[in-house]
């Protein structure tokens, strides 16, 4: 189990900072990328997703059951609670920066857990209106929770407006304001509004290392529905969720899939149903096979399949990682929202291409990167030289 | 003190006998260097291009740089097989080649010696963007004797290095890894000055091609015909350096539009008629 004790509490953005990826993945990654550069055709699918599914959808929610939160509601709170204990004398408004991709909102449900009033944001289409936006009335005790700054603003011409009267207007309040954003919204927000000043001392989530991991992956597998588990590894049948007497994982596993999915526990959990396997027999080595007969009878095994390593076109297709990097800072758009924020002049529609390829998601009308996709999109996008968010 | 024996000896030993020259070694060495810098010039290029933008400008401009120094060790190999090099032979040597330079090639060599100085003065390095005379364009390539200019209209220019003697070299980026666009707005005088400046600020700040760690401003200058205003904005990628300026263009006159002001036209000389 892991060492940690006692509550964990959000930490200053500046200080967020990756989990260390063992060496052997780095040099497989960068020699993997390297090969890329002079291999990889325009035409190939940019995730190999042949190996998808092969775990029912119905047995991953028994043993990686969602949301992909994990313990970040609880830090949160115990956050927030920290901070309204410093009240008076500190700033009236804690702002929580949190990575994009955050399909389970986590702010609004805690705040909606916690009985907080969350303050609803305006139309996307109201943004751009010429009329001056009309803010709702914050008037009120309590907390008061604008859990995605994102939505206030458009990158268009006309879509500042309303995230500016909102930010003048929360700096005016005299009660507690939490302000939920995404780091990529964040970043150009601290461009565009200068909202980083008048919000100072961001935090954001610990990153989830192969420890944090660890604790929280075993939480989820056990249960009276799951039963006794292993994860085990194809080519030897090493248990990845194993630990030494210190509590840290014996397998690099962990190690690899916190550095892949830069501590984030959504983009992690993801990884983790990908690569979750069930009973084939094919490409499992005589040693795994061994390892689950010397197990005892009642366990169930689940083969952990290698991660896979994600690329994004090049910096010869602008117009797909402009849509990419206009979806990471608005968070899910409809067609016509991103149109909006585009430079687009007789662009090619590229969101079926980026759908079919597996960076993005559809949800009702709306078009949003996937939690998977999230790290091979970011690293894609700072390679091109895009402005990015701190984590 | 040489006697003249000797000084003859030297002489004609300048150049080793032709059955001492290892012929097939000067040609391995000489294949060998051009194999090592087509090499280069093959794939650091390629690398630049497709690899992380913040190495783009590093791998371009280590091509001359490499290509230089092959060229020198491939030199400091050969020599020696085909010359006796003593200090007098070297003075033999150094007094032919200046006289024969001195006539024949002055401007050639002018030229060489230009694109060893660019190398260590660096008024432009391959992925600059530099004004020479009323070329503008990307620096595309480093030669011995001149540059290779790609302009925005897809034409190449050679521009020798010589140039770097008499002309003034303007470089929008000096080795950065952006540089400053400017677009240009020409209103008539009666308009609400403060809400259009504002308008073009959010115009910039609103750009997908924006580079946040750089600054924006919008500067204006009143004229007889109107206000001329300057909307200065960095791209995060200077190759979308026209992307950005025609979509400031665009968006900044909408705003100008919405903002009830109205762009100058200039007169020709038949519409005045």
């Amino acid at each position: 189990m892991s060492k940690t004790e006692g509550p964990v509490f959000l930490i200053p953005l500046e200080d967020a900072k990756t989990p260390p990826v063992p060496r052997d993945e780095v040099a497989r990654r960068y020699l993997g990328r390297l090969i890329a550069l002079f291999h990889r055709e325009k035409s190939e699918p940019f995730i190999a997703d042949d190996k998808l599914h092969r775990a029912t959808l119905k047995r991953l929610d028994e043993v990686v059951a969602p949301p992909a939160c994990g313990p970040v509601l609880a830090e949160i709170g115990a956050t927030v609670g920290r901070w309204l204990d410093r009240q008076p004398g500190g700033s009236h408004i804690l702002t929580v920066v949190l990575p994009p991709c955050d399909e389970n909102a986590v702010i609004e449900t805690w705040a909606s857990e916690a009985g907080h009033q969350v303050l609803a944001p305006p139309s996307r289409q109201s943004l751009v209106a010429t009329e001056e936006p009309i803010l709702p009335d914050m008037a009120g005790s309590g907390i008061l929770v604008v859990p995605r700054l994102e939505d206030w603003f458009l990158r268009h011409r006309d879509g500042l407006r309303a995230v500016r009267a909102l930010l003048a207007a929360i700096d005016g309040l005299d009660r507690p304001v939490v302000v939920g954003c995404n780091a990529w919204a964040w970043a150009y927000l601290a461009k565009a509004t200068g909202a980083d000043a008048l919000l100072p001392d961001a935090v954001t989530i610990k990153p989830f290392d192969a420890v944090r991991l660890h604790g929280w992956f075993v939480q989820l597998s056990t249960s009276e529905a799951t039963g006794a588990m292993r994860f085990r590894l194809p080519a030897d049948g090493e248990d990845v969720l194993a630990v030494d007497e210190a509590g840290t994982p014996r397998n690099d596993y962990l190690r690899k899939l916190a550095g892949r999915s830069l501590g984030i526990p959504w983009v992690a959990w993801h990884l983790w149903r990908r690569s979750l396997r069930t009973g084939d027999d094919a490409g499992i080595a005589e040693d795994a096979k061994a390892a689950i007969s010397d197990g005892e009878a009642s366990e169930q095994t689940l083969w952990v399949a290698a991660l896979d390593e994600y690329l994004l076109p090049g910096s010869d297709d602008g117009a797909a990682l402009h849509a990419l990097h206009a979806l990471l800072i608005h968070g899910p758009l409809t067609r016509e929202e991103l149109l909006l924020v585009l430079p687009g002049v007789g662009e090619p529609n590229v969101l079926p291409v980026l759908l079919r390829a597996g960076f993005l998601e559809r949800k009702g009308d709306r078009f949003g990167c996937r939690a998977a996709a999230y790290p091979a999109i970011r690293d894609g996008l700072e390679a091109a030289g895009f402005p990015a968010g701190r984590v | 003190m040489a006697t003249a024996q000797d000084v003859q000896d030297g002489g004609v030993q300048l150049v080793h006998s032709f059955q001492d020259i290892r012929f097939w070694e000067i040609g391995l060495i000489v294949a060998g260097t051009w194999a090592a810098i087509w090499l280069v010039r093959s794939t650091f290029p390629y690398l630049a291009e497709r690899g992380p933008s913040r190495l783009r400008l590093y791998l371009l401009a280590a091509v001359p740089i490499a290509r230089l120094l092959l060229m020198v060790l491939a030199i400091v190999w050969i020599v020696p097989i085909v010359f006796n090099i003593t200090l007098q032979n070297f003075l033999v040597i150094a007094g032919a080649a200046s006289v024969a330079i001195g006539f024949a090639f002055k401007d050639y060599v002018s030229s060489l010696i230009a694109g060893v100085v660019a190398l260590v003065e660096r008024p432009y390095r391959p992925g600059d963007w530099v004004k020479i005379g009323s070329d503008y364009g990307e620096v595309r390539n480093v030669g011995l004797r001149a540059i290779l200019l790609q302009t925005p209209d897809d034409n190449a220019v050679t521009v020798p290095h010589s140039t770097i003697w008499t002309d003034r070299i303007t470089n929008a980026n000096d080795g950065a890894e952006t540089l400053q666009c400017v677009a240009d707005f020409y209103l008539l005088p009666r308009h609400d000055g403060a809400l259009v400046r504002a308008l073009l600020k959010d115009v910039a700040l609103t750009s997908p091609f924006l580079n946040y760690g750089k600054s924006v401003r919008v500067v204006l200058h009143e004229e007889p015909w109107g206000t001329h205003y300057k909307l200065r904005a960095y791209p995060f990628d200077m190759r979308d350096q026209f992307a950005f300026v025609s979509d400031l263009t665009v968006r900044g006159k909408l705003a100008i539009a919405d903002a009830g002001a109205m762009e100058a036209v200039a007169l020709t000389p038949s519409s005045t008629i």
